[in-house]
C-alpha cells in the first residue's frame, strides 16, 4: 500500500443561485501520494480553484468526502479544521491581493506562527525566537534581509510571493495547494519562482497540488496531471503519459494550443471550437458534447464515467479507449 | 551581519507612530489643521483659567452693551455687554465636547455593529440593517429633536441625542467597506493559515476599513458641532446663559442690523473648528494607508 496523503472522493460544490445551480466541482475523485505532485489544468471557469479550496475547506464543500491522512475532515468541526491548517497550506494566484496591505514583510511571515503556538516562551524570548525563524524563513525562499520591515506594495510581484511562500512554509505543512502561483508573475519571474517550489519539495518532501492553465508548466513539475473541464476531472495520467498519448479530445486540444517557439513549425489545427456551455443545471449528457468533434448520440446518454484505460490513465469520454 | 541586525531593530521601533507621524507633517494642511485644533483644545481646557465664568462670562455690563470690536473688546460684546471673545473661547469647550464625545459614542457603539452586520451576514445583518433603515429615515436632525424633547434639555442628553442619529451612518459606512474588504484574497489567506474569525475582524478587516470610518467620523464630528448649534439656536440644546456657539448665534438674531461681530464671530468659530478637524481627519487618513506612501 503506497503512502497516500490525500484522498478526494466524489467531491462536489454547487452554487445556488438566481438562474439554478452553478455545477464548479462536479464529482470529482482523486488520491494523492506522499511527496507527490498532482497538476490540476483546465481553461478558466472550469472549477480548479474551487477544486483547490474546496479541499483546504475554505469553501465548504456541497457533498462527497476529503481524507487527509486517512482522516476524514469533510464534516469535522471549524475548530479542529484551524488546527489541521497547520498541515494544509496554499499559495495563492495574485500575490498582489493576497497579502494585507498595512502588514510589513515580518509581520506577514510571523502571523501564522502565532496562530498555532509553532513558538513557545515569554515575551521577549518569543520575540527573538520568532524574529530568527522568519530571518530563516526569508532566507529559505530568498528574500533579503533588508526587507524584513518593508511593506508589500514595495517589492515586486517575484517577491510578493515569496512572501507567499515563506507564509505557507512557516506552519511546515505537508500539502500545499499552489493556486496558479505563478501565472500572475512575468516569465523571468516565473521560473525563479517555480525553481524554488520544486527545491522545497524536495528538501521538505512537500506534496502539492498544482493548479494552473498553463500545461508546459506543469510538464516539468507534476508527476500527474488531472485535466478539468466545467467541473469534472476528464482525463487524468502520469504526466509522460498525458503528454505522449492524450486520449480526450479536450486533453488533445489543450496539448496542441501549447506554444511552440518554433517560427516554421507546423502548428495543429484548432480542434475544439465555441465557448464553455453555461455551468448552470447542466443536461445529463458528456459535458464536452458542444464542442466535441467526435460527438455522437451515445454520448447523450448520460454523463460518462473515468475509466482505467491504460495502468494509471484514467479518461471520461465514451470515444477514446 | 552585526550592524545589519542594528539597522533593522532601529527601524522597527521607528515604525509605528513615527512612520504615521512622519507622513502625516508631510501634509501642510493636515498639520495647519493640527496646530490650530490643539490651540482650539488647549483653549477648551484652560477656559476656567483664562476667563472667570461668574464674572468675565455671565456677568452683565449693560453701559457697554453691543460695542464694536475694539482693544479691549476684540470679538466686540453682546447685547448685555458682555465680551464675545471670552464667550465664544468658554463655548469651545461646549463645542468640542459635544463634538468629538458625541462621534465618539456613536463610533464605539455604531462600528462593531456594522462590522459584524457585514462579516458575518445572515439573518444578524438583516435585522441590523432595517432597524438602521428606520433611523435614516428620519431626518438626522429631525431625530435629535425628538430625542432631546424626549429626554429634556441639557448637556448630556444633547450629546446622547447627537451619538444616536451618529450611530447608523456608522454603522451603515463600516458594514459597507466591511463587505468590500472582506472579499479580498488577504482575508481568506488569512483563514487558510488558521486565523480565527473575531481575530480576522479586528486584525485584518477593520484596519483596512480605516479611512472611511475615519473620514466620516471627521465629518460627523463637524455636523455634531453644528447639529447642537443648531439646536441651541432653536433653543433645544445646551440652555441659556450656558456660551455654546450656537446659543451665541442665536442670541444674536435680534441684532443682525446693529451688531454683526455678534453672529460672526460665533460662525466663524464653528466653521473654523469643523474644517480643521476635517483637515486633520484626511491627513490622518493619508498617513495610516501605508500604500499612499510617497
Amino acid at each position: 500500500m503506497s503512502d497516500v496523503i490525500l484522498e478526494v472522493k466524489n467531491l462536489k460544490k454547487y452554487f445556488h443561485t438566481k438562474k439554478g445551480n452553478v455545477h464548479a466541482v462536479d464529482n470529482v475523485s482523486f488520491s494523492l501520494e506522499r511527496g507527490k505532485t498532482l497538476g490540476i489544468v483546465g481553461e478558466s471557469g472550469c472549477g480548479k480553484s474551487t477544486t483547490g479550496r474546496t479541499i483546504l475547506r475554505l469553501i465548504e464543500p456541497t457533498s462527497g468526502e476529503i481524507h487527509f491522512e486517512g482522516k476524514d475532515i469533510t464534516r469535522i468541526p471549524a475548530k479542529e479544521m484551524t488546527r489541521l491548517r497547520k498541515d494544509m497550506q496554499i499559495i495563492f494566484q495574485d500575490p498582489f491581493s493576497s497579502l494585507d496591505p498595512r502588514m510589513t514583510v515580518s509581520q506577514l511571515i510571523a502571523e501564522p506562527l502565532s496562530y498555532h503556538k509553532v513558538l513557545t516562551g515569554s515575551g521577549r524570548e518569543l520575540a527573538q525566537k520568532t524574529e530568527e525563524l522568519v530571518l530563516e524563513l526569508m532566507g529559505t525562499v530568498g528574500l533579503a534581509e533588508r526587507l524584513y520591515n518593508a511593506y508589500p506594495h514595495e517589492l515586486d510581484g517575484g517577491r510578493r510571493q515569496r512572501i507567499g511562500i515563506a507564509r505557507a512554509l512557516s506552519l511546515s505543512p505537508k500539502l500545499i495547494v499552489c493556486d496558479e502561483p505563478v501565472s500572475a508573475l512575468d516569465v523571468s519571474i516565473q521560473a525563479q519562482i517555480l525553481n524554488l517550489l520544486q527545491d522545497l519539495q524536495k528538501e521538505r518532501g512537500l506534496t502539492y497540488i498544482f493548479i494552473t492553465h498553463n500545461l508546459s508548466v506543469v510538464n516539468h513539475f507534476a508527476d500527474e496531471i488531472a485535466v478539468m473541464y466545467l467541473g469534472s476531472i476528464v482525463e487524468k495520467a502520469p504526466v509522460r503519459e498525458l503528454f505522449d498519448n492524450p486520449l480526450h479530445p479536450y486533453t488533445k486540444a489543450l496539448l496542441s494550443a501549447i506554444p511552440v517557439p518554433e517560427i516554421h513549425e507546423a502548428r495543429g489545427e484548432a480542434l475544439i471550437q465555441g465557448e464553455v456551455v453555461s455551468p448552470i443545471n447542466l443536461p445529463d449528457e458528456c459535458r464536452f458534447c458542444k464542442r466535441c468533434p467526435v460527438c455522437s448520440e451515445e454520448c447523450r446518454q448520460g454523463v460518462p464515467a473515468l475509466r482505467e484505460v491504460a495502468p494509471g490513465h484514467f479518461v471520461a469520454c465514451g470515444k477514446c479507449s | 551581519m552585526k550592524n545589519a541586525d542594528k539597522n533593522r531593530k532601529s527601524s522597527v521601533k521607528q515604525n509605528r507612530f513615527l512612520e504615521v507621524w512622519k507622513q502625516f507633517r508631510r501634509n501642510k494642511g493636515a498639520m495647519f489643521g493640527l496646530i490650530v485644533l490643539i490651540f482650539l483644545i488647549l483653549i477648551a481646557l484652560l477656559a476656567d483659567v483664562i476667563w472667570d465664568y461668574e464674572t468675565d462670562i455671565i456677568a452683565m455690563q449693560v453701559g457697554d452693551r453691543l460695542a464694536k470690536p475694539s482693544l479691549a473688546h476684540p470679538f466686540g460684546t453682546d447685547n448685555y455687554g458682555r465680551d464675545m471673545l471670552a464667550r465664544i473661547g468658554y463655548g469651545t469647550r461646549y463645542s468640542m465636547l459635544i463634538g468629538f464625545a458625541s462621534v465618539l459614542m456613536g463610533t464605539v457603539i455604531g462600528v462593531p455593529l456594522g462590522a459584524i452586520s457585514g462579516y458575518v451576514g445572515g439573518r444578524f445583518d438583516t435585522v441590523l440593517m432595517r432597524i438602521v433603515d428606520t433611523f435614516t429615515i428620519i431626518p438626522s436632525l429631525l431625530m435629535t429633536i425628538i430625542l432631546v424633547s424626549v429626554l429634556g434639555t441639557n448637556l448630556l442628553n444633547l450629546m446622547i441625542a447627537l451619538s444616536i442619529s451618529t450611530i447608523p451612518v456608522m454603522t451603515r459606512i463600516t458594514r459597507a467597506s466591511v463587505m468590500v474588504t472582506r472579499n479580498n484574497d488577504y482575508i481568506e489567506s488569512a483563514r487558510a493559515i488558521g486565523a480565527p474569525t473575531y481575530v480576522i475582524l479586528i486584525k485584518h478587516v477593520l484596519p483596512n476599513c480605516f479611512s472611511p470610518i475615519l473620514v466620516q467620523a471627521t465629518l460627523r464630528v463637524g455636523s455634531s458641532i453644528i447639529s447642537a448649534a443648531g439646536l441651541s439656536y432653536i433653543g433645544l440644546g445646551v440652555p441659556l446663559p450656558t456660551p455654546e456657539w450656537g446659543a451665541l448665534l442665536s442670541a444674536s438674531k435680534s441684532f443682525i442690523i446693529n451688531a454683526q461681530h455678534m453672529c460672526l464671530f460665533p460662525g466663524l468659530a464653528i466653521m473654523i473648528t469643523v474644517m480643521v478637524i476635517n483637515l486633520v481627519g484626511d491627513g490622518l487618513r493619508g498617513a495610516l494607508d501605508p500604500k499612499l506612501k510617497r
